[in-house]
């Protein structure tokens, strides 16, 4: 693939080549009969995190913002992330926090970080207003965070937390001993203790709805719906906050379903 | 013998339901609420063993790879699902979309007959959708409205190995390594060499 044509621009569509280093983009319009780029926009050389949005803006993790002509906006000194999922991986490296996908649907609302996490601010970035939230910091610096979406208005933020303390009873290290020859079931083996829990928050910190998920096995959460037990994959909420979207994986087949929860 | 006083039963009883009705009022206001469920259906069939390149980099989580697109959200972050069909590979096989809203509720779907079904596109507003297949050497776009089928356009002299994109204006826009084409209302209205100049 050469480039990447982006449908928002002025004139319909955008190009931009793909292969870095270069952050040029056209737009294009329509002259007789013919697709002829009309307007040329350069951008600083920011690697490749950078983010075409909805508008034809580009966001950079800088949290610099270039509107489609050329004008230079934002919130600079602030990094700007997808979400903090994409925050973790990116600054704490790759392993079992990528144990949960990619967001499946995330808007143009961003999560920006000043400091080092989890020690720093964190807040929600709208960028076509250029309003920001705070996030209340007991939100940020919940132990075993996975992943923090915003909604799209920034009122409120789906906190995705996974617990790997898998601890044992004192039946269940009894039976590893006996190399597993002891045939219990998990309830017995293992600590009644959550596993997984999705939990709104409003962006100062109240928490306006829960679902929990407890271990199948160590260090695999579960969540039950529909006499089903699934392994949650990824997740989304909607633009207003009140739905949530799993895809998840059905423990006892390979059947995967989106799982749509209201509150 | 002492008399039951019944009325007095009552009251009590009454007290005690006064008091549990208020203490659930007031979890109800304070306490978070509970997600419920209120639709799911099947995603797009998942593979069986999970890509190697996968397993190489996190070897004790295959369990929680994502394969493939499970779903193309729209600006308004309505989504389109698929189930059945592969634009990365090219099986003959049914194939469906679906838009469905953030309760779950479909709100149309355009199913596909047997074909090399090749790509798909759906506008940013989720109104329009594009989709591209080939059969007998050519290549069918076909522009879908509210998931009826409004227009198509047959590519037939077209080499297909590229892309497609659907505009809010219904504006089709595809292209491949050294083309690109753009077609509306079934009409080829401009045409373009690619790369440009730049």
């Amino acid at each position: 693939m050469f480039g990447l044509l982006e449908p928002h621009s002025l004139a319909g569509n955008r190009y931009h080549p793909t292969a870095p280093p270069s952050q040029e983009y056209l737009a294009l319009a329509i002259r007789n009969r013919k697709v002829v780029p009309v307007r040329k926009f350069t951008v600083p050389n920011a690697g490749e995190n950078w983010q075409f949005l909805s508008d034809g803006s580009v966001l950079f993790a800088d949290g610099a913002l270039y509107s489609p002509d050329g004008k230079k906006g934002g919130a600079p000194g602030w990094q700007t992330y997808l979400a903090i999922n994409s925050l973790i991986q990116s600054s704490i490296g790759a392993g079992r926090n990528q144990a949960f996908g990619s967001i499946l649907w995330n808007g143009d609302v961003r999560i920006q970080y000043k400091g080092t996490p989890p020690a720093g601010r964190c807040r929600i970035f709208l960028p076509h207003s250029g309003r920001s939230i705070p996030i209340a910091a007991d939100i940020v610096k919940i132990d075993k965070i996975m992943a923090l979406l915003p909604s799209e208005d920034g009122s409120y933020l789906l906190s995705v937390n996974l617990d790997y303390d898998f601890s044992s009873t004192a039946v269940g290290t009894l039976a590893r001993r006996l190399n597993e020859k002891v045939i219990l079931p998990d309830a017995l083996k293992y600590k009644a203790m959550e596993g997984i829990r999705f939990e709104l928050y409003e962006p100062a910190g109240k928490k306006r709805a829960v679902l929990s998920g407890r271990f199948i096995a160590e260090g695999i959460p579960y969540i039950a719906a529909a006499r089903h037990r699934y392994l949650p994959i990824n997740a989304a909420i909607s633009p207003d906050g009140r739905s949530l979207v799993i895809l998840a994986q059905r423990i006892d087949s390979n059947i995967r379903e989106y799982l749509h929860f209201a509150w | 013998m002492r008399r039951i006083r019944w009325y007095k039963i009552a009251l009590i009883a009454g007290s005690l339901l006064a008091l549990w009705l208020a203490f659930w009022s007031i979890g109800h206001f304070t306490d978070p609420h509970r997600y419920r469920l209120v639709a799911r259906y099947a995603a797009r069939d998942a593979p069986t063993v999970p890509p190697e390149e996968y397993l190489k980099d996190d070897p004790g989580y295959q369990r929680y790879i994502t394969e493939g697109r499970p779903a193309v959200f729209t600006e308004s972050g309505q989504f389109l699902y698929e189930k059945g069909g592969d634009p990365y590979h090219t099986e003959q096989e049914e194939a469906v979309i679906a838009k469905r809203d953030w309760s779950g509720r479909r709100l149309w779907s355009v199913t596909l007959p047997e074909c090399d079904w090749r790509s798909f596109s759906a506008s940013p507003k989720g109104e329009y959708l594009a989709t591209v297949s080939a059969g007998g050497g050519s290549t069918l776009i076909e522009i879908w409205q509210d998931g009826k089928l409004t227009w198509d356009w047959p590519a037939s002299h077209f080499n297909w190995n590229g892309a497609v994109l659907i505009n809010n204006d219904c504006r089709v826009l595809f292209w491949n390594e050294d083309q690109v084409t753009v077609v509306e209302d079934g009409e080829m209205i401009a045409t373009g060499e690619l790369p440009l100049n730049i």
